[in-house]
């Protein structure tokens, strides 16, 4: 007999849902400032930029490989946009701009490789401290405390107190999923990353995948980008450092497989806002905030180890088709 | 060069078995027939069209390689294994994949796939499941030739024998099959037609009825025919005295009440049905799983089998099934991997020794073809690594060796050489256990033969006067044969 309450357990999205249910029931009791409309409200709008880059991540993790470069990302982008913007160039040249260079960044991950053959965690790892350190070496670490009211429009709360981050992450969502469940493309990701020979032996190319999927995350990375400068009102060299850490917490969380082939957004969207809820929770009971990176990172253990151990279940097929023989 | 001056032709319903050792240039053949590599020279021609080079233009002519790694996606759906692909051109239409997924599987005759399994992650189905969809995969892409390398090579024989059914009713449906094997009795009971290749060049190319054992034998192998000539008449068992006594032992749901004993100079071969339980009954020997009930003598001590130390230093070692996952260090040296069974004999105040000559000896005694000892493991063929495993082993010198499947993909030659290698070590006063469920290796490597039949020792006997014909009948059926054996 299966119930109801295994059958929810059963997948990675239905213990994600359990444990958000018990979290929120705990905070009820222990945190009464966190169901105000005002404090729900800033909660969500503080996991708008997680979900935008984090479906990016997830893009990656399928493949089987990591960015942790998105921390540096987010800074060039934020930096570079806030400045040019400040020169005067309008919104319509520097948005766009900001999402090509995020596209680039993303891309040269991708030929490091895809035609260097330098494994992701270690392309990636190069590449995050040459980012941020050409970044560094440009402002000299001067703050940009000023940015162009297009920009701190996009992050001042509007219609329902959500800002310009809470719309465009729906929007990522939904392109999204519908990308990875119903385009060849979005299903090659899969395929790669369940089993790249067999993908090679279908005619699916690496190079072309890892192109895809890097440059996208890039653009993901930089629309975060323009929305983590505008909800902070001021940028400069060390933003977003340790940002990597939360984005792969936050969909590894959401049940994706980290060595590839398993994942899926509303599962990532769950482990954005179980993760965004743990982090406001422990502001508001006043946690001090060098606890945060400990939470996070256990929560990345847990997640990977608890995904380990699931996929180890075999499943019965005589059971399942009602008949005998099975082979 | 790996291939030279290859030519043959497959015409639809037939079955063409293709043949040769390990290196011989099979795999490059089908490479090229696939698209992955392109050839030097010569031309391919599909139903009188030239094929062009690449991957999708062997697919698109109607061309599907099933390979030995069956080359699927475990994360994925059944239905999208089968007809990922097919289900839209830039879009993706779960429902379309399904659609053209059940079609293929019944056209296999899978019924019971086509309604249930479509939508069951590939990964947790059992490995002949697994190929039945490859072969549906196949179909859904409106293939017209099948390659199918080593199909039955991780199969049990009850499923080679539905392989090979199903291989028989494709090529009734005018299906062209390529198909591949080391395992001699299978590819004679399906080929129309044989072809052999020795050093990259066609050294037989024939139909099944005009090829004896004996031509092929010697295709395969040149001069050193005679050497694979069949065993059956060989070998009075050699009983000496007993050195692996066991009686009773039992483990709930796996194996029930084993009593048998091994004597010096012997090799025997233990065979069964996956499933059988003769696996598991090896390893708790070994100590990798505990006995319920059971007590289990070597040489006349009690063998307290609690741990695979404990069995290694009373003298019995195991030799596991997958030499690269268990048994080797595939990134280390080949004189690394021969010393590895023994460093705590070779190590002096935890320090190692330089063990390169006592290596080089070792490969010599072994006949293992590999630049030296210093050679990394995974530039020798899977027959010399085979080799390294037995060496390593043989090397640590234990009174008794239990083999788990000792030829797994290996091809012909090496194979009889390491069958001969087993026999040779077992007659200086050693005993040899394997296990196989190659119903060839078990005959050609045996001095005595034991079946499990779910979970029973149905039958213990010299394997002398023993026929093919019946060692299959008691592996399935777990009746033991009625004359002949008992000669």
């Amino acid at each position: 007999m299966t119930t109801t309450l295994q059958r929810l357990l059963h997948r990675q999205e239905g213990r994600l849902g359990l444990a958000m249910a018990v979290l929120l029931i705990a905070l009820a009791f222990t945190a009464p400032g966190f169901f105000t409309a005002v404090n729900l409200a800033s909660v969500v709008r503080g996991m708008g930029v997680l979900t935008i880059v984090s479906m990016g991540m997830l893009m990656v993790i399928l493949t089987g490989g990591i960015d942790v470069s998105v921390g540096s990302m987010v800074a060039v982008i934020s930096v570079v946009a806030a400045r040019w913007g400040n020169t005067g160039a309008p919104a319509a040249l520097v948005a766009p701009g900001a999402l090509l260079l995020g596209a680039g960044l993303g891309f040269f991950n991708a030929v490091l490789i895809a035609d260097l053959r330098i494994p992701p965690i270690v392309a990636t790892l190069g590449t995050m401290g040459l980012y941020r350190g050409l970044l560094l070496q440009w402002t000299q670490g001067e703050w940009v405390t000023r940015l162009p009211h297009w920009l701190a429009a996009a992050g001042r709360p509007g219609r329902f107190l959500m800002d310009g981050s809470v719309w465009a992450a729906i929007l990522v969502t939904a392109l999204t999923a519908w990308f990875l469940r119903r385009t060849q493309a979005g299903r090659s990701l899969f395929r790669f990353g369940g089993s790249p020979i067999a993908a090679l032996r279908v005619g699916i190319a690496e190079r072309r995948v890892v192109y895809l999927t890097y440059s996208l995350m890039g653009v993901l990375a930089a629309l975060g980008a323009l929305f983590y400068a505008a909800q902070l009102g001021s940028v400069q060299g060390n933003a977003a450092l340790g940002y990597e850490l939360t984005v792969i917490a936050a969909v590894v969380l959401g049940g994706a497989n980290i060595m590839g082939g398993e994942g899926s957004v509303t599962g990532t969207l769950l482990g954005v806002v179980l993760l965004g809820s743990i982090q406001s929770a422990l502001i508001l009971l006043h946690v001090p905030t060098f606890w945060q990176g400990v939470v996070t990172g256990a929560i990345v253990l847990l997640g990977v180890a608890a995904g380990a151990v699931r996929r180890r279940r075999p499943i019965n097929l005589r059971a399942l088709s009602g008949k005998g023989s099975a082979a | 060069m790996a291939l030279r001056g290859v030519s043959c032709r497959l015409q639809a319903g037939e079955v063409l078995a293709l043949l040769g050792h390990n290196g011989a240039g099979k795999s490059t053949l089908i490479k090229i027939l696939a698209g992955v590599y392109r050839a030097d020279g010569g031309e391919v021609r599909i139903g009188g069209e030239p094929l062009a080079g690449g991957v999708t233009a062997s697919r698109a002519a109607g061309l599907a390689v099933i390979y030995q790694d069956l080359s699927l996606f475990p994360n994925l759906s059944v239905a999208e294994n089968i007809a990922g692909d097919l289900a839209g051109r830039f879009g993706y239409s779960p429902a379309a994949a399904r659609q053209h997924a059940a079609t293929a599987l019944r056209r296999l005759g899978m019924e019971e796939a086509a309604d249930h399994w479509l939508e069951l992650r590939l990964g947790d189905l059992p490995i002949a499941v697994q190929q039945q969809v490859a072969i549906a995969r196949a179909l859904a892409r409106q293939a017209r030739i099948l390659i199918l390398d080593e199909p039955t090579a991780s199969l049990s024989v009850e499923e080679t024998e539905r392989l090979l059914q199903l291989v028989r009713q494709l090529a009734g449906q005018g299906y062209g099959i390529i198909f591949v094997s080391h395992r001699m009795a299978e590819v004679r009971s399906i080929a129309d037609r044989f072809l052999v290749l020795r050093d990259g060049a066609v050294s037989l190319d024939g139909s099944a009825g005009a090829c004896s054992d004996a031509d092929l034998a010697h295709a395969l192998f040149g001069e050193h025919a005679e050497k694979a000539a069949d065993r059956s008449t060989a070998t009075a068992a050699a009983s000496g005295p007993v050195v692996l006594d066991v009686k009773g032992c039992s483990r709930a749901g796996e194996f029930d009440d084993i009593t048998l004993q091994l004597h010096s100079g012997e090799v025997a071969v233990l065979t069964g049905l996956v499933g059988s339980g003769r696996s598991e009954f090896a390893q708790s020997l070994f100590g990798l799983r505990r006995f319920d009930r059971g007590e289990v003598r070597l040489a006349g001590k009690p063998l307290s089998a609690a741990h695979p130390r404990a069995a290694l230093r009373s003298g019995l070692a195991y030799v596991p099934e997958d030499r690269l996952k268990e048994g080797l260090f595939p990134r280390f040296s080949v004189g690394a991997n021969l010393a590895s069974a023994i460093l705590d004999r070779l190590a002096r105040w935890g320090l190692l020794p330089q063990t390169t000559a006592s290596a080089t000896r070792l490969i010599e005694q072994h006949g293992i073809r590999c630049a030296g000892a210093r050679a990394p493991l995974s530039s020798l063929s899977g027959g010399n690594q085979q080799k390294v495993l037995l060496a390593k082993w043989q090397n640590a010198d234990p009174q008794v060796l239990l083999l788990d499947e000792p030829t797994a993909g290996v091809d012909v030659g090496a194979k009889a050489e390491i069958h001969e290698r087993v026999r040779a070590w077992a007659a200086g006063n050693k005993a040899v256990l394997a296990i196989s469920s190659d119903v060839d290796e078990v005959l050609d490597l045996a001095d005595r033969v034991l079946v499990f039949h779910h979970g029973r020792l149905v039958f213990d006997h010299p394997r002398s006067g023993l026929t093919r014909e019946q060692l299959v009948e008691t592996m399935l059926t777990g009746a033991a044969p009625h004359q002949g054996a008992q000669a």
